[in-house]
């Protein structure tokens, strides 16, 4: 692992080609977040451990996913958005940094696959291509094909459309795709939301074998998910981080009433 | 049983209703291809030729000297088609892509605003600023009115523009600015219909949003892009008063270097208005076939029309079918 | 993966550099405004040369700090540079009055040197805009900018400058008794008694005034909506209900053609039309309109108000048509399919869920078809008068859109007589409160249902 020591904001994009670190840990200090005037984050203060697995759980329209969405100020793109407080990557403010060298650094998978409408591998060449990041092509798509567990499925139809795909395969080429540009923090909101029961457990399979070389954060409903894949659970309940622990600790001993509550599907 | 068959009237009053705009556009085509039959008995292929010439005196009109080739109109029509496309496209593509792509809810809302209200603005505005205001900004750059004594050596008898400075360009230019509000929702329109999760995507992988536009959104608007540019012409060949106020009603022939903008090249609509109003300016006399000649002029417009409405409407069953 | 490193720009010469690079950002954004100005005057062209040479120096000058901190050669620059350069030295050799080169008249050399200061100092505007704000990817982006704004602005500006005119135009020699009295040229004649014989003389009756052609804008407009309102509902309706069927198919077509085949076309059909009945009979009245004048004889006039009125809303048809398809497509399926599951009727749902559904959409066509009809003129230019005769369905058409022709082709058909013809501007303001009116209320009523489909 090498250490970059350049400083995210002022660098020019032609002159420097990137160099990546250690998987990055985030820490949120007083997060607040509203959407027009209502407050969907308040006070969240959450420290996100470099290299394991953080799963964050809560009931529906609890501010999960406008949580996930800030790390990478995607937020921003939704009007009437406005998100106070600090979120620091490896010690720098997310919020003053340029936000495109952000989402180099924080990758993001979506619920729904949006693979784009071109060919397997001009999918996972889009990151490198548009940051002009000076990498052999082949390469790279073999290493993020391997790494999603894709490459034995597809190594013979890269140039065949992404659309060809099934919806799970679509999932992890969009995992690929984030992989391609070499992330430091991967960001899943909901992956496994969309797919059946087969493609999930190639997903989760994936999800752990990128552990201790990125950083994951995952939003998800299903609990069982939670349990079986992440290091650690935040249980997000109306905008405020209720608990926070080592998974297996926080779903056998709860310490709080409302996580015991959620847990044992008392409301959700 | 009373209920239902007063129901069934009213419903069936819509389907009558509704049949009228059919009936009207078959009428119109009928009467247009009735109108021109004599003038294709007549004159034949010489209404393609490149002489147009109307009588001077309604006394001594000889038909002899009275000609009916349309191709300076046609050729009229096609150098203000170019010149008002070629500048109100990049002008309402600027104003989309800052609409979408480049700004957030404030300045996407104003521009949309702004260019709404500016659609309201009729034709005959447009040609009444352009043949009484902008043409003087035409005069110190163009027309050479009494430049010979100016210049040193003075210029030999140069060729000058009309003396009120109407030229194929100004008309143009006029007509650009009556198509940019008309432009400019369809292509936002045609932005808008790429899937904000194709964007997302793509944002999300670090690109910059120039970047997204010129690989994401434009590849994906295309068939709108397409079509709003093909809706844009066919609105500036069917306009007559901004053309009509700026350029002339009627051009004798082709000019001399044949893309010369400065001349008067009265494009068809002119030609039309001319002829169809038995000339209305009344120095000029229109012979009999006039009127003939007017409605095969209207016949290819139309036709044009039709082949344009049916490119259009196989681009928006594209455009619906990818978006499913 | 193996990266490498490259130097970061050295923090102490960052402060020279960022200075360096705004200042000529500034000084390209005052170039292209300099540009506009000579393209737009000839008198600015004094500067055009120096302002070049200027630009091609500065760019030379961001080349040489680029390379010198951070080790790159932007040979884009140089080319850009070259441009500048070579476009200062033609713009100073061409003469003052360029001649010949394939056009007719003469143009002057402002023209071209507008357009390469344009086409050197936007771009460059561009490139050090990206070099100030410090090359990062959203530095990309909003050094983008200038490119944008400059095409927007000089279309917005001559859309300022048309209704500044206007405006001006408008206001000048206002009085009230414009607004207010109509339109007057005619001679009556009385008839006297002297020594016992019938002796004639003849009064004018003149008065100075656009109320008829304000009264006529607003008649074509009623006239307009009453005809296509329940055409335009109608094909709304059959096209929704029955899409993908043929008939509808046609339907949706000739609809979507009358919008499309312009204004000129019916034009020349109506004016075939209005020759076809003979004189004496009485369509030739209804089709020409005819009004009583101080005489109380019959004057006859090129095409009435409804005869007008039928062509101007088969330009409005499809716009009506299109609202209420909009309408009803917008109405929620669980609402449909809730009143059906009542056990009513379809046509029942149609009248009490369907179209009062889309009536805010039907208001909003309607509207914009009313503007429309205000501004038509190339159906009714051949056709109209000055309507001095009354302003009913059955005289003839007048239009402030027709007085603003009249007023410049006044020679032509002459009927705009007097000083009425100076108040052109005057009939522009008018016609363009009443269309930028019903549009821009047409407008809000859209933006107020978009809060519809959210809320309630």
């Amino acid at each position: 692992m090498i250490v970059n020591t350049q400083n995210t904001n002022s660098r020019f994009q032609d002159a420097v080609t990137r160099e990546r670190k250690l998987p990055g840990g985030i820490e949120t200090r007083d997060l607040e977040i509203c959407y027009s005037d209502s407050k969907v984050i308040m006070g969240l203060n959450i420290n996100f451990t470099p290299g394991k697995i953080t799963a964050i759980i809560g009931p529906s329209g609890c501010g999960k996913t406008t949580l996930l969405r800030s790390l990478n100020r995607l937020s921003e793109l939704t009007g009437g958005c406005k998100v106070k407080g600090q979120i620091l990557l490896d010690g720098e403010d997310i919020l003053k940094m340029d936000p495109m060298l952000l989402r180099q650094r924080i990758g993001m998978v979506f619920q729904k696959p949006n693979p784009f409408p071109k060919s397997i591998r001009e999918n996972i060449l889009y990151g490198p291509k548009a940051l002009k990041l000076k990498i052999d092509h082949d390469a790279i798509v073999r290493s993020c094909l391997e790494k999603a567990a894709l490459w034995n499925e597809l190594k013979d139809r890269l140039h065949d459309s992404a659309f060809k795909l099934s919806i799970g395969q679509q999932q992890r080429l969009c995992i690929a795709r984030t992989l391609a540009i070499n992330p430091e923090v991967i960001l899943l909101d909901e992956p496994a939301s969309a797919l059946d029961p087969l493609s999930t457990a190639s997903l989760e399979t994936s999800i752990l074998a990128m552990r201790g070389e990125y950083t994951q954060i995952i939003v998800t409903h299903n609990m069982n998910e939670a349990r079986k894949v992440s290091d650690y659970v935040a249980f997000l309940y109306m905008g405020t981080l209720v608990e926070y622990g080592e998974t297996e600790k926080v779903f056998t001993n709860p310490e709080r009433p409302e996580t015991r509550d959620y847990i044992n599907g008392k409301f959700y | 049983m009373k209920i239902k068959s007063s129901i069934w009237n009213v419903r069936t009053i819509f389907l009558i209703l509704s049949i009228i705009p059919v009936i009207a556009l078959s009428l119109i085509t009928l009467n247009l291809i009735l109108g021109s039959v004599h003038a294709i008995s007549t004159l034949g292929l010489n209404l393609f030729s490149n002489s147009f010439s109307l009588g001077i005196e309604p006394a001594k009109a000889n038909p002899a000297t009275l000609h009916y080739g349309l191709l300076p109109a046609l050729w009229g029509t096609f150098l203000v088609i170019l010149i008002s496309i070629c500048v109100a496209f990049p002008v309402s593509l600027a104003l989309a892509i800052l609409a979408n792509d480049f700004s957030t809810g404030f300045l996407s809302t104003a521009i949309r605003w702004l260019i709404g209200i500016l659609s309201g603005i009729p034709p005959v505005i447009y040609a009444l600023m352009g043949s009484v205001f902008f043409i003087w900004f035409f005069f110190p750059k163009f027309a050479g009115q009494g430049l010979s004594s100016i210049t040193n050596p003075p210029l030999p008898s140069p060729q000058m523009l009309p003396s009120d400075a109407s030229c194929t360009l100004l008309g143009g230019l006029m007509l650009a600015l009556l198509l940019i509000p008309f432009i400019t929702p369809l292509l936002d329109d045609a932005f808008q219909s790429v899937p904000a999760t194709l964007k997302e995507a793509s944002l999300s992988l670090g690109a910059n949003r120039w970047y997204t536009l010129k690989s994401i959104t434009i590849p994906n608007a295309l068939p709108g892009i397409v079509n709003s540019l093909l809706l844009g012409i066919l609105t500036a060949l069917g306009e007559a008063i901004i053309v009509s106020y700026c350029i002339g009603f009627s051009t004798r022939s082709l000019p001399t270097p044949v893309f010369d903008v400065l001349q008067r090249t009265a494009p068809l609509t002119s030609i039309i208005a001319t002829l169809a109003g038995g000339g209305f300016s009344s120095s000029k006399l229109v012979g009999p076939i006039g009127t003939s000649v007017a409605s095969f002029a209207g016949l290819l417009l139309l036709i044009v029309a039709f082949i344009i409405l049916g490119v259009t409407s196989y681009l928006q069953r594209k455009m619906k079918a990818r978006l499913a | 993966m193996t990266d490498t490193i490259k130097a970061a720009p050295i923090p102490g010469k960052t402060n020279y550099f960022s200075i360096f690079t705004w200042a000529i950002t500034l000084i390209m954004v005052a170039a292209i405004i300099l540009g506009a100005l000579v393209l737009a005057f000839n008198s600015f062209d004094i500067c055009s040369a120096p302002l070049l040479f200027t630009t091609g120096a500065l760019l030379i000058i961001i080349f040489l700090f680029i390379k010198k901190s951070l080790k790159i050669n932007q040979y884009v620059l140089i080319a850009l540079a070259a441009a500048a350069i070579i476009s200062g030295v033609i713009s100073n050799s061409l003469p003052v009055y360029l001649q010949g080169l394939n056009i007719h008249g003469i143009i002057h050399r402002s023209v071209v040197s507008g357009l390469l200061i344009l086409g050197i100092s936007v771009p460059g505007a561009c490139y050090s805009l990206y070099y100030a704000l410090r090359g990062t990817p959203r530095a990309f982006d909003i050094s983008r900018y200038p490119l944008l704004i400059f095409f927007i602005l000089s279309a917005l500006a001559a859309y300022a400058m048309i209704i500044v005119h206007i405006i001006q135009g408008g206001t000048f020699q206002l009085h009230w008794s414009l607004f207010t009295s109509a339109f007057q040229s005619q001679s009556h004649i009385i008839e006297t008694w002297e020594n016992g014989w019938p002796s004639f003389t003849t009064v004018p009756v003149r008065q100075t005034g656009m109320l008829n052609h304000i009264t006529g804008t607003l008649m074509l407009m009623l006239l307009t909506s009453l005809i296509s309102l329940p055409v335009g509902v109608s094909v709304g309706v059959i096209v929704h209900e029955y899409a993908g069927r043929k008939l509808s198919g046609i339907i949706n077509f000739s609809t979507n053609a009358l919008r499309s085949i312009s204004g000129i076309i019916l034009a020349v059909t109506a004016i075939n039309l209005v020759r076809l009945p003979k004189l004496g009979s009485f369509w030739y009245g209804v089709f020409r309109g005819y009004g009583y004048d101080v005489n109380g004889m019959i004057q006859y006039g090129r095409s009435s108000f409804l005869f007008a009125s039928v062509f101007i809303s088969l330009l409005v048809i499809p716009i009506i048509a299109k609202a209420t398809k909009e309408g009803l497509s917008s109405l929620p399926a669980d609402i449909h399919e809730g009143s059906l599951a009542l056990g009513v009727s379809k046509d029942h749902t149609l009248f009490h869920i369907q179209l009062p559904w889309s009536l805010p959409n039907i208001v909003t066509g309607l509207m914009l078809g009313c503007a429309e009809a205000a501004g038509a003129l190339t159906i009714i230019f051949l056709l109209s008068g000055v309507g001095q005769y009354g302003v009913n369905p059955l005289n003839e058409t007048t239009s402030l859109a027709y007085l603003i022709f009249d007023s410049k082709y006044w020679q032509s058909l002459g009927d705009t007589l007097g000083d009425l013809k100076n108040y052109q501007f005057t009939a522009a303001l008018v016609l363009l409160i009443i269309t930028i009116g019903f549009t821009t209320m047409a407008l809000i009523l859209k933006r107020n249902l978009a809060k519809r489909y959210k809320g309630a």
